[in-house]
């Protein structure tokens, strides 16, 4: 049974509409790019970990030994048996800030790659400094560092392993990939494909009426101010994120069937850049319609347009799940459903607002 | 207004907060004629219900005079005399049509925290966290009552506040739990925990007709409550005896045929399993000290029923899973459906069949509010039900 329930989740996902998908879907429109590129089909969504687990584990490993090296150079110095001098304290602490840096770039999402080799190296210089002690400190405790240089010595190696491991595994991120391609290419994958799903009690008919209306969306769209219509397939919106901010663009409906379906993608030039989907689905047993949002959100162009759309990425799966809830309130009970602390912006007691507190509702 | 306000762990203060108003077109506005401190809001109390903020008023056991109404309200009126649910339900969504009201699908505007916290959403509820809707509670002078077409039920006014106060939860809770236990005559039900709403689900087992009621608990008082007022047929005092060997003697070995937790997440014990959940819970390994319920578990007999109303709000640990499935035991719980009970629970009462006002054993005014939770979570003064009135 729920082998089943997956199999029919995997299969939702792989229908993709041609506004989404395919070059056709800029049928019904004017073409929104120069050269005519056709959209491609959604990404998976990445994981925001780094995939390879050993890349993974060698990281908290690194974050391990070199907090114990910062925090604890003394006892650790003991340990691997070499004398516990203010200067071999300042070496492991160096080494210790080096291994922390190591680890927390592994544990980050993107070209793990790299990272794996600069442990390799760094695994080297320690080879190097327990060998150098070993072999010209006679004050060195010479079965402790042995039992050290033979565990750095494995680390070596694992390390060496996993680097090259980490070589051979496809990966849409590596830094390889990244320079070989041009720069549209960098943004095309960049692009994030957002998606939210609600059940209304309520017929498809109902549901696509109430959405063909855009200006309806600002009752329950949290970040939009105003859809104004302009024709049968344009519309210009002006949405605000923070309250000061204001993002504007034009839409134009890329596919439209009637109690199914509405996709429709912004024009050049807008402020938000992307392409959306809602389709309409009869529920089982009577329960009235799923509604399908999907959306690809491309972040502005250039290096700040990057960072912001990298914050505005993380936003809009919980923005537009939050916005269906109450597409779903509006049109099961006629309003949105507010309490006490829910009709502030800002986190607040649940407790009925005084007339000078109701400035932000 | 003045309004009992959660200002922290074991903290709250009767406030000046501003008079509420009507948000959404369905709401009403209350003046709370009595309220009353329920269990859960100890929970509350001690800081196991997770996203509370200082300054949350607190209550959702409250009845009151309708002194406003929003544009789109049909069945109040201003001055009607009712009773309030404490879950919060719009009466239009797929749950509500099938009259699972406590798991409303349109009253919790917060309903994004409680999926990342269980999965899904459960409707909104009056004065209990931010999870669960944010709603100010009725510890107060005046309480808003969202889609007050929906939960409100008129009382007659040959009734007093202290007989119908009670439809709010915890009779109906009591009345839900031994609902889930599948009564019929000749049934033996064990009921863990004779606070409140253990002695509405001992009350509720009789009025369903189960033959043997058995209640537990440590405290003598409550269980002298349970056998006289209630109507449970044999008592257990945990302290004084082994839970599982009494039950089985009292059973003839086979066990109840149900057994109702009515305890939830703060369990009291002894000896090592309660050291051990003490321990783990103040190391946050878990949130809950489900001691009553792993003891009910085991006690039940085969292929019996166990009925959790008790209130839990996160992970327990050492759940006795083998012996759940490999006996064929079937596990219910739920916050309740207040609304659908409250018709035929007025009804029992207005025919005298029962009086929920046994179970009040203090009154005190809404100003006294920190003094009465102390009261009541210390169980000074033989407390079992405090009710508060302006």
């Amino acid at each position: 049974m729920e082998a089943r329930n997956d199999q029919t989740r995997n299969d939702q996902s792989k229908l993709r509409s041609p506004a989404l998908g395919g070059a056709n879907g800029a049928a019904l429109t004017v073409s929104t790019r120069p050269n005519g590129e056709p959209r491609q089909p959604a990404q998976p969504r990445r994981t925001a970990r780094a995939s390879n687990p050993w890349a993974r584990g060698l990281g908290w490993f690194s974050i391990g030994l070199g907090a114990a090296e910062l925090l604890a150079p003394a006892t650790l110095a003991r340990l691997i048996g070499v004398r516990d001098t203010s200067r071999n304290r300042n070496v492991l602490r160096a080494l210790g800030t080096r291994e922390v840096a190591a680890g927390v770039g592994l544990l980050l999402p993107r070209r793990p790659g790299r990272l794996l080799w600069s442990r390799v190296a760094g695994d080297v210089v320690d080879l190097a400094l327990l060998g150098g002690a070993l072999a010209f400190d006679r004050r060195t405790k010479s079965n402790r560092a042995a039992l050290a240089l033979a565990a750095v010595a494995g680390v070596t190696a694992l390390d060496t392993w996993a680097s090259l491991r980490r070589q051979d595994e496809p990966d849409d991120d590596s830094a390889a990939l990244t320079r070989a391609t041009a720069r549209r290419d960098k943004r095309k994958n960049a692009r994030v494909p957002v998606q939210a799903v609600v059940t209304i009690q309520r017929p498809a008919t109902e549901i696509y009426a109430f959405w063909r209306d855009f200006t309806n969306l600002a009752r329950f769209m949290t970040h939009v101010r105003s859809v104004d219509v302009k024709d049968r397939l344009r519309s210009h919106w002006s949405t605000s994120v923070t309250g000061r901010d204001t993002l504007e663009w034009d839409a134009v409906i890329t596919d439209d069937r009637p109690d199914h379906l509405i996709a429709w993608r912004s024009v050049a030039d807008a402020d938000f850049d992307h392409a959306g989907e809602v389709r309409f689905v009869p529920a089982p047993g009577g329960r009235g319609t799923e509604v399908h949002l999907k959306m690809n959100v491309l972040p502005p162009a250039g290096a700040l347009g990057k960072a912001v759309g990298k914050l505005l990425h993380r936003v809009p799966e919980e923005v537009i799940g939050a916005d269906l809830k109450r597409l779903k309130q509006l049109l099961e009970t006629g309003e949105i459903t507010r309490s006490d602390a829910s009709i502030h912006k800002a986190p607040h007691p649940a407790r009925p607002s005084g007339d000078d507190e109701q400035s932000d509702v | 207004m003045k309004a009992n306000c959660w200002e922290g762990k074991k903290k709250v203060r009767v406030e000046t907060v501003p008079d509420p108003r009507i948000l959404n077109d369905g709401d009403a506005i209350l003046k709370v004629t009595s309220t009353a401190i329920c269990g859960s809001d100890l929970h509350l109390y001690n800081g196991l219900i997770p996203s509370m903020q200082k300054g949350d008023v607190l209550g959702h056991e409250f009845m009151g005079e309708v002194v406003e109404i929003g544009r789109a309200v049909k069945k109040l009126k201003v001055g009607d005399r009712v009773v309030v649910p404490f879950p919060i339900a719009c009466g239009q969504c797929t749950m509500c049509h099938e009259k699972l009201f406590s798991l409303c699908e349109n009253s919790n505007p917060n309903a994004w925290m409680a999926e990342a916290l269980w999965g899904h959403s459960p409707s909104g509820l009056f004065g209990y966290s931010h999870i669960l809707g944010g709603f100010a509670g009725g510890q107060a002078e005046f309480v808003r009552v969202p889609f007050a077409d929906v939960g409100p039920i008129k009382v007659p006014a040959s009734l007093r506040d202290d007989q119908v106060l009670f439809l709010s939860d915890i009779f109906p809770t009591g009345y839900m739990g031994a609902e889930m236990c599948d009564i019929k005559p000749g049934k033996v039900i064990a009921v863990w925990g004779a606070g409140p709403v253990g002695q509405f689900a001992i009350a509720s087992a009789r009025l369903l007709g189960a033959e043997r009621v058995i209640a537990i608990d440590r405290f003598d008082y409550r269980l002298k409550m349970a056998r006289e007022k209630a109507g449970a047929t044999q008592t257990i005092n945990y302290e004084e005896a082994d839970v599982h060997e009494a039950l089985r003697d009292l059973t003839g070995g086979r066990g109840p045929d149900a057994c109702i937790d009515a305890v939830g997440a703060e369990a009291h014990s002894h000896g090592i399993s309660y050291a051990y959940d003490r321990t783990k819970q103040a190391l946050m390994l878990e949130t809950e000290r489900p001691i009553a319920l792993r003891e009910a578990i085991r006690a039940c007999r085969n292929g019996g029923i166990v009925s959790v109303v008790g209130v839990y709000g996160g992970l327990i640990d050492k759940f006795p899973m083998g012996s759940l499935m490999n006996r064929g035991l079937t596990m219910r719980g739920g916050q309740c459906h207040v609304h659908r009970y409250l018709e035929p629970l007025l009804g029992h009462i207005e025919r005298g069949e029962i009086d929920p006002s046994f179970v009040i054993t203090h009154r005190m005014r809404l100003d006294q509010a920190p003094e009465a939770f102390e009261l009541f979570m210390r169980k000074q003064d033989n407390c079992e039900k405090v009710v508060l009135s302006a």
